[in-house]
């Protein structure tokens, strides 16, 4: 009696065969990232575009900030593709160390040039209380569009997966909050913007066991 | 047709295409592999295999976006298999074995089968309907999940968590 019930389960699962092409899997994922992107845009708009914005652009410090944050999201986004699938691997966290220690590198060069007695503005600047919160909270849009992406595949390593989750979402988030926020002190980028990036993954890791089930 | 990683992989790359055909013949093909990897694995009473590779088929269906089809078939599969007894193994830990629930039913009921039959029938009312209706495809007519699921036009997930939920509540009733 068993045998006929799948037997019967396994046509109606055959009737229901769409053609799912072969760049589906990434095309989904590029949608959810854009939708969510799009709506964090919206959010760090209404927060307003830096005051310095255009000359900003210009210069090397707004590009080695975005940079450094968008490396994150590129790796993370790699690992989320990655952890969709059921056979897929841990990911090598020692890749998140490279842009870190680029990043530290430089804050030590910009902080040897810089004139004594600057080292709180350098650490505080005038936003550290607000800058992580910030993070944390633009990375909300974009943290549901990899949820709806990820509940779509098949992630076996729930933790993990949340993790990546919350990482692409602080970290693209923490890309476009580089266009509101005119901190340029590379120290502050690497304590306050990290530290938002990094609560995201953790609360994404958290989370992943329960809202990544299936 | 010989179940092989070549076989398997041509048929569910076919599949990918649309060709359903090609999907019934790997489902077909998966059937008896899950079932002996799950029969090999699952300790008795745990669970039933049955609803296992049912599952495992299902999710092996409605997730094939996640196979990258420049990669192997059949880690791929087994990845879904063992996930979902992995799931299975933590449920089945963490909750009362339900099955129970419908002798306990009875024995609350009456000695007379007919009378208890009349009792359960009385305590399910008391039910939301849809929770109701799941219970008494899935445990007093003994369909299986994802046949209930197609009979009430419900997800799987649906009937399972409104079987569970209707169970639970059932037993809050039977125990005052």
């Amino acid at each position: 009696m068993t045998e006929r019930t799948t037997d019967d389960l396994i046509a109606m699962l055959a009737k229901d065969t769409k053609a799912i092409g072969a760049s589906a899997a990434g095309q989904r994922l590029a949608l959810g990232l854009c939708v969510g992107a799009a709506l964090t845009l919206l959010w760090v708009a209404r927060m307003g575009w830096r005051h310095d914005l255009a000359t900003a652009a210009g210069g090397l410090n707004f590009w080695v900030k975005l940079g450094y944050t968008a490396l994150l999201a590129v790796i993370a986004v790699h690992w989320l593709r990655r952890l969709g699938r059921p056979e897929s691997a841990q990911p090598r966290f020692v890749w998140l160390l490279m842009p870190m220690a680029a990043l530290g590198l430089i804050a030590v060069i910009q902080l040897s040039q810089a004139s004594p007695g600057t080292m709180p503005q350098m650490i505080y600047g005038r936003s550290w209380h607000i800058c992580s919160r910030n993070i944390i909270m633009l990375a909300l849009p974009i943290y549901l569009a990899t949820l709806w992406v990820m509940r779509q595949f098949a992630p076996t390593r729930l933790t993990m997966a949340g993790a990546a989750s919350g990482l692409v979402s602080g970290a693209m988030a923490a890309t476009l909050y580089c266009l509101h926020c005119p901190e340029t002190s590379m120290l502050f980028v690497l304590i306050w913007y990290s530290l938002g990036m990094a609560a995201a993954t953790v609360v994404g890791a958290l989370l992943g066991p329960h809202v990544l089930r299936w | 047709m010989q179940a092989d990683e070549p076989t398997l992989k041509i048929l569910m790359v076919k599949g990918l295409g649309g060709d359903a055909r090609a999907q019934h013949q790997l489902l077909t093909l998966l059937n008896p592999l899950l079932r002996n990897f799950f029969a090999r694995r699952v300790p008795p009473g745990v669970c039933e295999v049955d609803d296992l590779v049912q599952d495992t088929l299902i999710a092996i269906h409605t997730r094939r976006m996640s196979y990258d089809r420049t990669l192997a078939f059949t880690p791929w599969a087994y990845a879904i298999a063992r996930h979902k007894m992995i799931d299975q193994f933590r449920k089945s830990r963490a909750s009362v074995p339900l099955e129970d629930v419908e002798s306990q039913l009875v024995a609350s009921g009456a000695t007379d089968d007919g009378l208890a039959v009349i009792d359960i029938e009385k305590l399910l009312e008391t039910l939301p309907a849809k929770q109701a209706n799941v219970i008494r495809d899935t445990k007093i007519q003994g369909l299986s999940v994802a046949e209930a699921a197609a009979k009430s036009g419900l997800s799987e997930v649906d009937v399972k968590v409104s079987v569970h939920r209707g169970l639970k509540a059932l037993m809050a009733k039977i125990k005052r």
